[in-house]
């Protein structure tokens, strides 16, 4: 356990971000040595004057599900679609920082946003499965890159569906409605599209917010499945989820990055109390 | 102490709140448990709304429905002695008025009338007053015929009799006709100057054979006549000798006389039923071959105008002027091609004559006239015609050529016409043969100074035992100035109780029972025969039928009273399908710029109520914008260049500095928006510049371009060589569809930026999640989606852009196009044709025609077409798009 910056201090972290003072992260040792997928290098972020994001930086090792929590409003999904620069639609944005994806820039002048994006899944809150058929929604990022072998798609949707563990329930009825799912369902195939172009990060921003919880215990196997494979990194406001899925936690509050840690640590035994008090749910 | 009130008050509060309610329900009846009174206000506004709508339909239908559904005729006896027949459209009671000094006269009841007839009346409706109609003066004649005429409308009669003529057989036909030609050959023969210049010898004989045809034609009509009448059998034949009016009974005459003309003759009710059951279909195909071959021979008078714009558009082309006149050639060619029929002509008399002394008399004749005088007379012919084209020696090959063409296709199109003209003479002559005679009422005189005896002695033997009855119980009628009088109404009772042969006989024996007059109708004339007052039930549906195929699929006739409407409903159909293809796409795509591209601020709101406020803008403006912008600027530039349109050109000098620097603005235009491109949070004050310049350059680069094509000083137009005819520079379906694009553009801009707007963005992150690029997600995922409202907006655009007339009084539409503007000819669609248009002509109908009484049935069914193929319309794309709806929502529980 390695914490970086004012650990001496006696404040609490909460005092002084609201006296307006610097705050830095507490990083777990562990996480020192692993190799970064995603790297974010003192980030900051504005909505117009307001702003979102305070000088994050962590870096989130590959292969494995990093958990985002904090308090609604705390800048997680902000972080998150900043990863995939999702946050340019919004009008008056602007940065300062970084964010490497395997040690090259997003930010640089000449990356094409749209071939970063393909670099990525992403999986939003409420199930959001295209008006068409199940089969079009999984092989959606092919067909938009112009592929029109139909053994290709094919083969790809199998792929995808059963990395979605969605195959067995669906596959006697690939060409009807995606919209006609359960939404269970429907989210694993959106997880099935965002791994259908076989991403190297998987951005998955509250994906079980509106799900009932046998379908949670679902997509959570689900995501166990993906370890190894895919960087996972998944924003969540349900503890008990982040400490079942996750392998890395991140505890952001108010637009910092307060503790970044290894799962079991930062539930059982945080360096910082305010993460105790989070996780334990005297606050927040 | 406020704080201490406050809380003192809550205590109370509280304890009051700890009591039990004790608040008992209302038993009984109350009004407010069996709805809220907002519920019955809403609903009867919605009533008041229905109302409004409901009886807006029910009038249309009502009066639009029972047009085509055949009434009875009633037949009318008025007091000044006279006759008057007609169907019953609506009565209305009279009360006798308190200034009126004769009230008794003044109260009853007052008959509205369709008394038709209009060559014998002039007039279509007539309204009967009390005072006017004898007691009981109302008859219905169980005989009466309706007759649908092509022309004048319908006639309201009792059929008499059908006279006939004869038919003769083919091999007179043949020798009749060929005798004709001849004839016509000699007259033609004899205007040549080498006739009138040419020896005795020849003269002689040329008069000998004149007289020899005229003999030998007079004599084949006649021998066709006695062999007709022969064959005819004993069938009721009249015939008329020649220099004679009066027609006799075949017997009366000798029939070894030379003859001039004979018909059959037919009375008898059921056999002139038959008859007319027979007669009117073949009227009805020739009438169809007839105006097929009048269309052929306009589209011979087409093929002409070509050739003579073709003409002009060499003369253009090469810039000099023709040095001679076009029309001067016509009489040679018509003169050249006549001369060539000669041998023809000869070889079908000389197969007619066979081998008698006639047959050399021709044979004489013409082989002098073949040796010696045609070739001389086409020599002269085609001297003069190559002195006619002497001065083209010294023009341009193209015009040359030109001319030389016009030639040829003016003696094509010349000989083309001959056997059509033939043709539809032959034709018009056969449908004019029989005629049906009627008897109607005659409105015009008076009957007086019958006797009840009179009439029962003339008859008598004709008329049948209740009638002779009735006439006896009759009393003597008494009036103002006569003591003994038959009144029309009496003679009407006794038409109606005896048969046709009666009234024949009633009608022939006396000239003194003049309220009913004889009427002839050509067979041409008729469209339809009924016997409306004995039609079944069946019987009016199938004629109801009938007349609503003939209302939706024929021409109209009679300045639109008459006929069908369909060029109208073919206009209105395809006008707004065009408008409908010119707006969408247009509508679609600034919608789609305004909500996915743009990201609000002032000039798009601004630009949004301007949308917005166009749809107020009332619609004649539009007609008047459209007829200066489409027909009077762009049609102008389109037929005639700038010149057309009045605009200065540039010199070329000029023209090619501005397309230089236009290009180069392009240029820099595209460089500056390719480098000032990228994400926001990326944009620098730099790149803000550069993208409103970029702007600007473009704005720069489309106004230049536009000025460069309107200055042109290379363009002269495409239909240079027309005017001053205007061909796009006038009204004309293409520029309706689009005037009315434009009136319903903010329809559709608004419509589809709601469906845009409804398309949910969770789909739109999803997609460019994906890593779909903007355009990649409007089209797959935003388009599709916004779909079934876009279709909405269209449908909209579509039903407001069919019912509009005023901008249309002004773009093209005409109450009378024979053209369609969508036809099977080459390039099918003809968008500078002006067109028919059912709300124009509901407007031309009920305002602008002379008899708007008349027209007033067509205008209502008019009005029902329209609003069915509005709703047509509208069912179709409501269809469609529910269909799409359903394909996105999917079965969610």
């Amino acid at each position: 356990m390695k914490p970086i910056g004012n650990e001496k201090s006696k404040k609490s972290r909460l005092e002084m971000i609201a006296a307006g003072e610097k705050v830095d992260a507490v990083i777990h040792e562990e996480l020192l040595n692993c190799e970064p997928a995603v790297e974010v290098q003192h980030f900051n972020l504005w909505y117009g004057k307001k702003q979102a994001l305070h000088e994050i930086s962590m870096s989130i090792p590959r292969g494995k599900v990093t958990a985002l929590i904090g308090p609604s409003g705390c800048g997680k999904s902000t972080l998150l679609r900043s990863v995939n620069r999702m946050n340019d639609l919004i009008d008056g944005l602007s940065i300062r920082g970084d964010i490497l994806l395997s040690g090259e820039s997003i930010f640089a002048p000449g990356v094409d946003v749209i071939e970063l994006r393909k670099r990525m899944g992403m999986v939003f809150q409420k199930p959001n499965p295209f008006p068409m058929s199940i089969f079009e929604n999984v092989v959606y990022p092919l067909r938009i890159d112009g592929q029109r072998d139909r053994k290709t798609l094919n083969s790809v949707c199998e792929q995808s569906l059963r990395g979605a563990a969605l195959w067995n329930e669906v596959h006697e009825r690939l060409s009807e409605s995606g919209l006609g799912l359960s939404g269970g369902q429907q989210q694993r195939l959106c997880i099935a599209r965002a791994i259908a172009s076989d991403p190297e990060v998987l951005l998955l921003d509250e994906p079980c917010s509106a799900l009932d919880p046998l379908a949670t215990g679902k997509i959570e196997d689900l995501i166990n499945d993906l370890k190894g494979r895919y960087t996972v990194l998944i924003v969540t406001h349900n503890m008990q989820q982040a400490a079942r899925v996750s392998d890395y936690t991140a505890f952001m509050y108010l637009g910092r990055l307060i503790e970044f840690g290894v799962t079991s640590q930062m539930f059982q035994k945080p360096y910082l109390k305010e993460t105790e008090d989070y996780v334990t749910g005297r606050f927040g | 102490m406020s704080n201490m009130t406050t809380s003192a008050t809550s205590q109370e509060q509280t304890e009051q709140n700890k009591q039990p309610r004790r608040r008992a329900l209302q038993s009984g009846f109350s009004l407010l448990a069996r709805a809220e009174p907002q519920i019955w206000f809403t609903g009867g506004m919605l009533a008041v709304c229905l109302a409004m709508v409901v009886s807006l339909m029910a009038l249309i239908l009502a009066s639009g429905l029972p047009t085509f559904w055949p009434q009875p005729v009633d037949w009318l006896a008025l007091r000044d002695g006279t006759l008057d027949a007609g169907e019953a459209k609506a009565t209305s009671v009279v009360t006798p008025s308190k200034e009126s000094t004769e009230t008794e006269n003044e109260s009853g009841i007052s008959f509205y009338y369709r008394t038709e007839n209009f060559d014998l009346t002039k007039t279509h409706y007539r309204w009967f007053k009390p005072k006017d109609l004898l007691t009981s003066g109302i008859v219905r004649i169980p005989q009466t015929t309706l007759i649908e005429r092509f022309e004048w409308g319908h006639l309201y009669c009792i059929p008499l009799r059908i006279h006939e003529p004869l038919e003769a057989n083919e091999a007179d036909k043949t020798s009749i006709d060929s005798f004709a030609a001849m004839d016509e050959l000699l007259k033609f023969l004899s205007q040549l100057p080498s006739f009138s210049s040419g020896d005795d010898a020849l003269g002689e004989a040329f008069t000998k054979g004149t007289q020899r045809t005229r003999e030998l034609l007079d004599r084949a009509k006649s021998d066709a006549i006695h062999r007709s009448i022969s064959q005819a059998g004993s069938q009721n034949v009249q015939v008329r000798a020649a220099g004679e009016q009066a027609w006799r009974p075949k017997s009366e005459l000798e029939l070894s006389a030379p003859l001039e003309a004979a018909r059959a003759i037919v009375t008898a009710p059921e056999d002139i039923r038959t008859r007319v059951a027979k007669v009117l279909p073949i009227v009805r195909s020739q009438r169809k071959r007839l105006d097929q071959l009048k269309r052929e021979l306009s589209r011979l008078d087409v093929r002409i105008s070509k050739l003579r714009i073709a003409v002009r558009q060499a003369e253009l082309d090469t810039a000099s002027v023709l040095p001679i006149q076009l029309d001067g050639a016509h009489y040679l060619l018509e003169q050249r091609n006549q001369l060539k029929q000669i041998s023809a002509a000869k070889t079908q008399v000389l197969s007619v004559l066979k081998d008698s002394n006639d047959a050399k008399l021709f044979e004489d004749l013409f082989s002098e006239f073949e040796q010696k005088q045609a070739p001389a007379e086409l020599a002269s012919i085609e001297k003069q015609l190559s002195d006619w084209r002497k001065p083209l020696g010294v023009s341009p090959q193209p015009l040359r050529d030109a001319v030389t063409n016009y030639e040829a296709g003016y003696s094509e199109v010349i000989s083309a016409k001959q056997p059509i003209q033939k043709q539809i003479t032959s034709l018009q002559a056969e449908l004019e043969r029989g005629e049906l005679i009627v008897c109607v009422p005659n409105d015009a005189r008076r009957i007086e100074d019958v006797s009840k005896d009179d009439l029962l002695q003339t008859a008598s033997g004709k008329i049948a035992q209740p009638v002779i009855d009735l006439l006896n119980a009759m009393d003597t009628p008494v009036t103002e100035d006569s003591g003994n009088v038959l009144f029309a109404s009496d003679a009407l009772t006794l038409v109606s109780f005896s048969d046709n042969l009666a009234t024949n006989h009633i009608l022939s024996v006396s000239d003194k029972l003049n309220f009913l007059a004889e009427h002839p109708v050509g067979y041409h004339e008729l469209v339809r025969v009924l016997p409306v007052n004995e039609l079944t039930v069946g019987g009016k549906l199938s004629v109801y039928f009938s007349r609503w195929a003939e209302f939706l699929f024929e021409e109209p006739r009679e300045a639109n009273t008459l006929g069908g409407i369909f060029p109208a409903i073919w206009g209105t159909i395809v006008m707004t399908l065009i408008m409908t293809i010119a707006v969408v796409p247009f509508g679609v795509m600034a919608a789609l710029y305004l909500r996915e591209y743009t990201n609000g601020g002032t000039l798009v709101a601004i630009i949004r109520i301007s949308i917005n406020n166009l749809a107020g803008v009332p619609s004649i403006v539009y007609g008047v914008f459209g007829f200066s912008f489409f027909c009077m600027t762009i049609g102008s530039f389109i037929d005639g260049g700038p010149k057309g349109a009045d605009i200065d050109v540039w010199p070329s000098a000029t023209w090619y500095l501005v397309l230089w620097s236009t290009v180069a603005i392009g240029t820099a235009a595209f460089l500056f928006s390719f480098f000032s491109s990228g994400p926001f949070h990326a944009q620098t004050k730099l790149k803000h510049g550069l993208a409103r310049a970029a702007f600007a350059l473009w704005l720069v680069c489309l106004m230049a371009a536009i000025a460069l094509i309107a200055k042109s000083p290379f363009f002269d137009g495409f239909y240079a060589a027309q005017l001053p005819n205007p061909t796009f520079g006038k009204g004309g379906l293409l520029w309706a569809s689009l005037t009315l694009a434009l009136l319903t553009l903010p329809v559709v801009i608004v419509a589809t930026e709601e469906a845009l707007a409804a398309v949910p963005n969770s789909l739109r992150e999803g997609s460019l999640a994906c890593g779909a690029s903007k355009w990649q997600t409007i089209r797959r995922i935003v388009l599709p989606h916004a779909r079934p409202g876009i279709l909405t907006g269209a449908i909209l655009a579509m039903a407001r852009g069919a019912g509009e007339v005023a901008p249309l009084m002004l773009v093209g539409a005409l109450p009378n196009a024979p053209e369609l503007p969508m036809d099977s000819e080459f390039p099918f669609f003809h968008g500078s044709r002006n067109f028919m248009h059912l709300g124009y002509q509901i407007y031309s109908l009920g305002f602008q025609s002379q008899n708007s009484e008349a027209a007033k049935p067509m205008v209502f069914t008019c009005t029902l077409l329209l609003i069915l193929i509005v709703a047509t319309l509208n069912v179709a794309a409501v269809f469609l798009r529910t269909r799409l709806r359903r394909r996105f929502q999917g079965n969610q529980f």
